[in-house]
């Protein structure tokens, strides 16, 4: 299973919109790769373009070392030869063939007898556990076994590479759930490389084992899920990744008796003066430790528990301190009133004007370029 | 982190084999320029070669204009516009033409208007059928009314067998019987299934919750139909005002039938004249007129649809579908839909095949009635037509020209429409697929007749590797197709909007390559938009007749042809039964496609 | 999609456009084949049966005639020679559209056009090598030579015609009275707009010698001298006719039916074709012709026939003029309708409700070959002087 490269892509839509903009990135092979980001970041496009539906307007592309779209080589392999598969948000099954027919089709095209075509395709529905729909339409199916049926499809003519477009976002929670883990099973029995397109952050972190994180047509990050978590090359995203959202607060512009200014003068007695250059601080809920009077060598301040939200297996609390609202988590039943709250000088994370990342730096951060 | 890397400037060469390898594995840019090539050519040729005869001498006028053949001359120019003829050829057909149009579209859209209101927003009985039935005036030839109402109302004037009005001894006036006022009612009576479509598709989508948003805020009745619906109505409005009048713009047989025998011309009847007179040179400025009348229509619709995007409802729920209640004026309601029934369908045909029976008109005597002009076995007062209809090899012939004329065309169309619609949804956002959207709708610039006298001008003789047609079937089915090229790309671009690029790109992913695609995947699923695409190009072309009266010959009369060729000789019976058998094909075949795809064709009819 | 489309399609559009506007305007065609067509009357010694022979080895023969007639020609000439003969209906206007698209297109199929217009067979047809005369050699003393060029096959007439039910005998005896105020709206004709052989009728009216006779007409009718504006009484007569709120029909069924209706007490006169006074009327309708009206009744108009050039069956073509100056060629039309062959060796048929050419020459405008070419010159005129008079 190969690796996939992109060497400076970018992709402008006739009318002026830049899509992606001077994109590297190397997936490496037997890799689950989910390309993260809000709607119109490009993720669909970057994907579309690995697929061979879209060509960048310029940069290269290639598969295993094998170029499949460069425009300065003169080389363009058209999708129907890229050996990849690619289910589509919608699924975009056929409605005038049954399940199996759907499935077999890539089969059918390459030539294959019949015989051949008809085990492999129940190999495929076994592998999905539709078998027994085979050979019902796609209107009779329900949402989640047409969504196997698109995987049944994709996965019959083992492609190197699979592509996935927001496949998972028409289902309900539990389908989901299940689906999910599905994707997990196929990925190790499989170890094909996968690259999946998302917006639910959530998703990525459970089922990547890289995530590339993009914005505006950039790639922000790139990184195992945990390192791009605990360690956010920037605002966005921490932002992004992370529920509840992590705590932004504000470093300048305000006056003194604030909860920046508290963080502030805190991080400077612990980094040193390297935390001048920050002007925003970024607090995970978790780290915001409630109610245990303090910790050794954390910044602590009393606080007031407003109001609780219970997800059910923990608490969010919003808590007022100073003169700003934090939100925390408790994994224990806490009641609301005045507390204090804590948070250690490891968890602080520090922004620059331009939203990179300062600090802390225990780890070196983990990126391939 | 990305990193930015910089590539070297691609070389041209890699360029050129980049895109040609592209279009290698993509046809359908090839496919698009095909087509917009071929289109182009299609509509804009005509136009200039009929241009061109509008400004040179054309052979025999030689004496007159004292310049040899081919020549420049501003002679046909001011023959039409400034000679002492010029207001018999020109300026007069030009104002009743503007008079019949503007007649026409107010009476078609108010009663379509009302009637649509009355069907569709309100709880009168009877509403499913009269939603079908009140459609059947437009599926009939549009001079069906014309010929029905000479039937009843011919008096002396023109000689010929009277009607039956003065042959029962009352004397109708000639405002009556002929020219302006027949002529817009008639039309009206054929194009109002038009605005009754459009006003009944916008008012089915209108949502009640914004009229009653109206009321809750103290609004009184008529502040509410003025200030919110009637605005909000306006672009199926426009819709209908352009289209109805458009169509009126190019029509020919029925101002031929109730208006040529008073001298009451529209530019198409004159347009006619100077064909038949053998000016060719007038009959291209007219055409020249025409055409750019119709494309002032076009550029106004055009405008008015930009404008339209102000009235698109704001608001996520569905349409809520309130009706209001008539109460007391439930059975008032449906007797006057019932009386547009029975005026535009039943009179009408009623009238036509009374007066198939009869010897003498007027004369409801029983010996009078016969069903000779069916199917006598010989007829021999009808020189040249000496055989009741049905009899007669000339029905048949004529039958069977229309039939593989016209189907031909049909299929012909069908397919190049989900071509066309293939080529615009899959290359959306490229400067190509608006081109070929556009192009493809070129054709409504051109009213029917005037089309068909560009078309004489250009295949007349040889051009390029295409061979003069004139005379031959495939000149018919040419100019069939190009008429209704644009209702088969709209039906084709909306089908294959609605199915998307992704099913196909799917295939593509799974190794297929285009022909296969095409083959396996979008034609299946779009078997009944491509059918839908054939029939109703079909339907229409059954009854055309503006667009083939001047280029079907005695040996390639196709049945509407046919029927006004009777008309022409005076065999009065034998021509209307000739009308009553194409509304009748007409009709079956409507009926026959609605069961065989399930869908309304009414909607398509809006095309 | 970066391909700068729209401007290629442009160019090549321009191209299209210039290709199309370079191409010369209607020219008369430099034929190749000149070979099989011998213009005019050749004086070859002509052998019917080698004729025949020939003709039979060609494609069917495919011909347009004026008149209905031309299905019983078609018929009668296939019994006798065993040639299929394709016959269609079709006036003036139409033949000589098809003839012309046919011919340059070079794509012929029509063989002989049996037709009436022959101020534009003169002025189009034949100059423009779209159809070629050809008189049968064996013949060439029997027609009369102001008869052969091009060569008239058969005499028609219109008369003026009356109701003999509405009244006992014709009510006019002077051709002005159809533009005198009594019979205002009450005078039909086929629109000369459209009917060839009324409007080259009108050009004759204005020649010299008939404007002299017209006006003698209308001083005897008037007691006094014809005051007119127009160029000579011709011009001036139709002028008065166009003003005088004529029943302008279609087709001479049209008109017979104006004038014939049953029942009717002021039924208007017209003028119409000699076949209406013999067809089996099919509305009942009485008719009769006026036969003393001065100076004219009405007027002869010939019937041509003239090949097609390059027709694939030239022969066979050759072979069906023969037939149609022929005693039975002219059979059909003179034993239904009336009229006289020009074949002058071809007897007069059982039907003539006029009378002998003696008759005819007297009191009917012969419409020859020798005016074509002033008709046609005049028509243009003539048309517009009808239309902008029309009340």
């Amino acid at each position: 299973m190969p690796e996939i490269t992109l060497t400076g892509v970018s992709k402008q839509f006739p009318g002026g919109v830049r899509a992606v903009e001077e994109l590297t990135l190397t997936i490496p092979d037997g890799a689950f790769m989910c390309l993260l980001g809000p709607s119109g970041c490009g993720k669909t496009t970057t994907l579309r373009m690995i697929a061979g539906l879209e060509q960048p307007s310029s940069g290269e592309i290639s598969v295993g070392g094998r170029v499949l779209d460069s425009v300065a080589q003169g080389r363009f392999v058209p999708p129907e030869k890229r050996s990849m598969g690619l289910v589509f948000q919608s699924y975009a099954l056929w409605p005038h063939l049954t399940v199996e027919e759907n499935t077999e089709f890539g089969l059918t095209v390459r030539g294959v007898p019949r015989a051949e075509r008809h085990a492999r395709v129940a190999d495929v529905l076994r592998l999905l556990h539709i078998e027994q729909v085979a050979d019902r339409y796609p209107a009779q199916l329900s949402g989640g076994q047409q969504q196997r049926v698109a995987l049944a499809r994709m996965l019959a003519v083992n492609p190197q590479v699979l592509l996935l477009d927001e496949p998972l976002s028409n289902l309900d929670a539990r389908l989901r759930l299940e689906m999910r883990a599905e994707l997990k099973r196929i990925h190790q029995e499989l170890r094909s490389t996968i690259v999946f397109v998302t917006h639910d952050q959530l998703e990525a972190m459970t089922l990547g084992t890289q995530l590339a994180v993009m914005n505006a047509g950039r790639i922000q990050q790139i990184g195992a899920p945990m390192t791009i978590y605990r360690r956010p090359a920037n605002r966005f995203v921490a932002e992004f990744v992370g529920n509840p959202p992590i705590n932004i607060v504000p470093l300048r512009g305000d006056d003194a008796g604030s909860l920046g200014a508290s963080l502030l003068e805190f991080a400077r007695r612990v980094i040193g003066p390297s935390a001048d250059a920050a002007w925003w601080i970024g607090i995970r809920p978790e780290a915001v430790w409630l109610g245990l009077g303090g910790r050794n060598g954390c910044w602590v301040q009393p606080a007031r528990i407003e109001t609780l939200l219970p997800t059910g297996s923990t608490w969010i609390a919003s808590v007022r301190v100073l003169d700003a609202t934090l939100f925390g988590v408790s994994f224990q039943e806490i009641g609301a009133g005045p507390t204090s709250c804590s948070v250690s000088a490891d968890d602080l994370h520090l922004f620059a004007e331009d939203g990179t990342r300062l600090g802390p730096t225990r780890q070196p951060p983990e990126v391939r370029v | 982190m990305s990193a930015a890397v910089a590539l070297p400037r691609a070389p041209w060469r890699g360029t050129l084999s980049y895109h040609l390898q592209r279009a290698r594995y993509e046809p359908t840019v090839a496919l698009g320029i095909g087509l917009s090539v071929i289109f182009l050519y299609l509509v804009i040729a005509p136009i200039a070669a009929m241009l061109s005869d509008a400004v040179r001498v054309q052979f025999g006028d030689e004496a007159t204009i004292r310049l040899p053949a081919g020549d420049f001359t501003s002679y046909y120019l001011w023959r039409a516009f400034r000679s002492p003829i010029s207001k018999l050829l020109f300026w007069e057909p030009l104002l009743n033409t503007l008079v019949v149009a503007v007649g026409v579209t107010v009476l078609a859209l108010a009663l379509g208007g009302a009637l649509a209101w009355l069907v569709v927003r309100t709880d009168m009985p009877g509403q499913t059928w009269l939603a079908t039935v009140l459609v059947v005036p437009y599926i009939m030839p549009s001079w069906t009314f014309a010929l029905a109402w000479l039937t009843v109302f011919k008096n002396r004037t023109i000689g010929g067998q009277v009607g039956f009005l003065e042959a029962m001894g009352f004397h109708p006036p000639n405002w009556l019987a002929y020219g302006a006022l027949p002529i817009v009612v008639t039309l009206a009576f054929h194009y109002f299934p038009f605005a009754f479509l459009l006003f009944g598709n916008a008012l089915r989508r209108f949502d009640s919750q914004l009229e009653e948003s109206a009321r809750i805020l103290g609004a009184g009745s008529w502040t509410t139909t003025h200030r919110i619906v009637v605005p909000l109505m306006l672009p199926a409005v426009m819709s209908a005002v352009l289209l109805t009048f458009s169509r009126v713009l190019g029509t020919f047989g029925t101002p031929y039938i109730l208006g040529l025998p008073v001298n009451y011309n529209v530019l198409s009847t004159s347009l006619y004249q100077s064909f038949r007179g053998g000016s060719t040179g007038v009959m291209a400025v007219l055409s020249a007129v025409i055409i750019g009348i119709g494309i002032g229509i076009v550029a106004m619709d055009t405008w008015l649809l930009r404008e339209q995007q102000r009235f698109v409802t704001v608001g996520s729920k569905g349409a809520m579908d309130r009706r209001t209640r008539l109460r007391g004026w439930r059975i008032p309601a449906l007797a006057l839909a019932v009386t547009a029934f029975c005026a535009t369908v039943v009179v009408p045909l009623g009238t036509l095949i009374l007066s198939t029976v009869m010897r003498i008109p007027g004369r409801f005597e029983f010996g009078n009635f016969t069903a000779d002009f069916w199917i006598a076995r010989r007829l021999p007062a009808f020189v040249g037509y000496p055989t009741g209809l049905l009899r007669g090899p000339d029905l048949a012939a004529a039958a069977w020209n229309s039939f593989r004329i016209v189907g031909l065309a049909a299929i012909v169309c069908g397919l190049l429409g989900l071509s066309v619609g293939y080529v615009v949804v899959r290359m959306h956002g490229t400067r190509l697929s608006f081109f070929l959207r556009q192009v493809s709708f070129l054709p409504y610039l051109v009213p029917g007749i005037a089309f068909a006298a560009a078309y004489l001008s250009l295949f007349a003789v040889r051009r390029g590797p295409i061979p003069a047609l004139y005379g031959t079937l495939s000149l018919l089915v040419l100019v069939l197709t190009v008429t209704y090229l644009p209702f088969a790309s709209r039906a084709g671009i909306a089908a294959m909007m609605q199915l998307g690029r992704e099913p196909e790109e799917a295939a593509q992913i799974c190794g297929a390559r285009w022909w296969q695609r095409v083959r396996r995947i979008v034609v299946p699923i779009q078997k009944g938009a491509l059918t839908t695409g054939i029939i109703l190009p079909f339907i229409a072309g059954l009854k055309e007749l503006s667009v083939v009266i001047m280029l079907a010959t005695p040996g390639t009369d196709v049945l509407t042809t046919l029927s006004i060729r009777l008309q022409e000789y005076g065999y009065q019976q034998l021509a209307n039964a000739a009308v009553l058998v194409i509304a009748a094909l007409a009709v079956a075949v409507t009926y026959l496609a609605q069961r065989l795809t399930g869908s309304s064709l009414a909607s398509g009819l809006e095309g | 999609m970066n391909i700068s489309v729209k401007r290629h399609v442009t160019s090549i559009g321009a191209i299209l456009v210039l290709a199309v506007c370079g191409q010369g305007a209607p020219t008369a065609l430099t034929s190749q084949a000149e070979a099989s067509q011998a213009p005019a009357a050749s004086a070859e010694k002509f052998d019917l049966g080698a004729l025949v022979a020939a003709a039979k080895k060609e494609p069917p023969l495919t011909t347009l005639n004026n008149s209905g007639v031309v299905k019983d020609l078609a018929t009668n000439f296939t019994a006798k020679y065993g040639i299929k003969v394709n016959g269609t209906k079709a006036d003036s206007a139409t033949q000589v559209q098809q003839v012309s698209r046919e011919v340059q297109s070079g794509n012929v199929k029509l063989g002989v056009l049996s037709i009436e217009d022959g101020a534009l067979v003169e002025a189009r047809l034949i100059p423009q090598r779209f159809v070629d005369n050809w008189v049968p050699p064996d013949m060439l003393n029997s027609i009369p030579k102001e008869w052969q060029n091009p060569l008239v096959q058969i005499w028609d007439a219109k008369v003026v015609a009356y109701n003999p039910e509405a009244y006992g005998a014709c009510p006019i005896n002077n051709i002005w009275d159809l533009t005198d105020p009594k019979w205002r709206g009450k005078v039909a004709l086929r629109d000369p707009l459209d009917t060839p052989e009324e409007i080259t009728w009108f050009s004759w009216l204005t020649t010299d010698d008939n404007a002299r006779k017209l006006a003698a007409a209308y001083q005897q009718r008037y007691g006094n001298a014809l005051q007119t504006r127009e160029k000579n009484a011709g011009y001036e007569f139709i002028v008065r006719l166009a003003a005088n709120q004529p029943i302008v029909t279609k087709s001479d069924n049209d008109s017979a039916s104006s004038v014939g209706a049953p029942g009717q007490k002021e039924a208007p006169v017209g003028i119409m074709s000699l076949g209406k006074f013999s067809e089996a009327p099919p509305q009942g309708e009485k008719l009769a012709p006026c036969k003393s009206i001065r100076p004219w009744i009405g007027y002869a108009y010939p019937r041509y026939a003239v090949i097609v050039h390059n027709t694939p069956s030239p022969n066979a073509a050759k072979l069906y003029v023969h037939y149609l100056m022929t005693a039975e060629g002219a059979a059909p039309t003179i034993n239904q309708h009336g009229g006289f062959s020009a074949n002058l060796d071809v007897a007069p048929g059982r039907n003539e409700h006029l009378g002998p050419r003696e008759f005819w020459e007297k009191n009917l405008i012969f419409l020859t070959p020798g005016g074509n070419d002033r008709a046609w010159q005049m028509r243009e005129r003539l048309s517009d002087l009808w239309r902008l008079n029309r009340k």
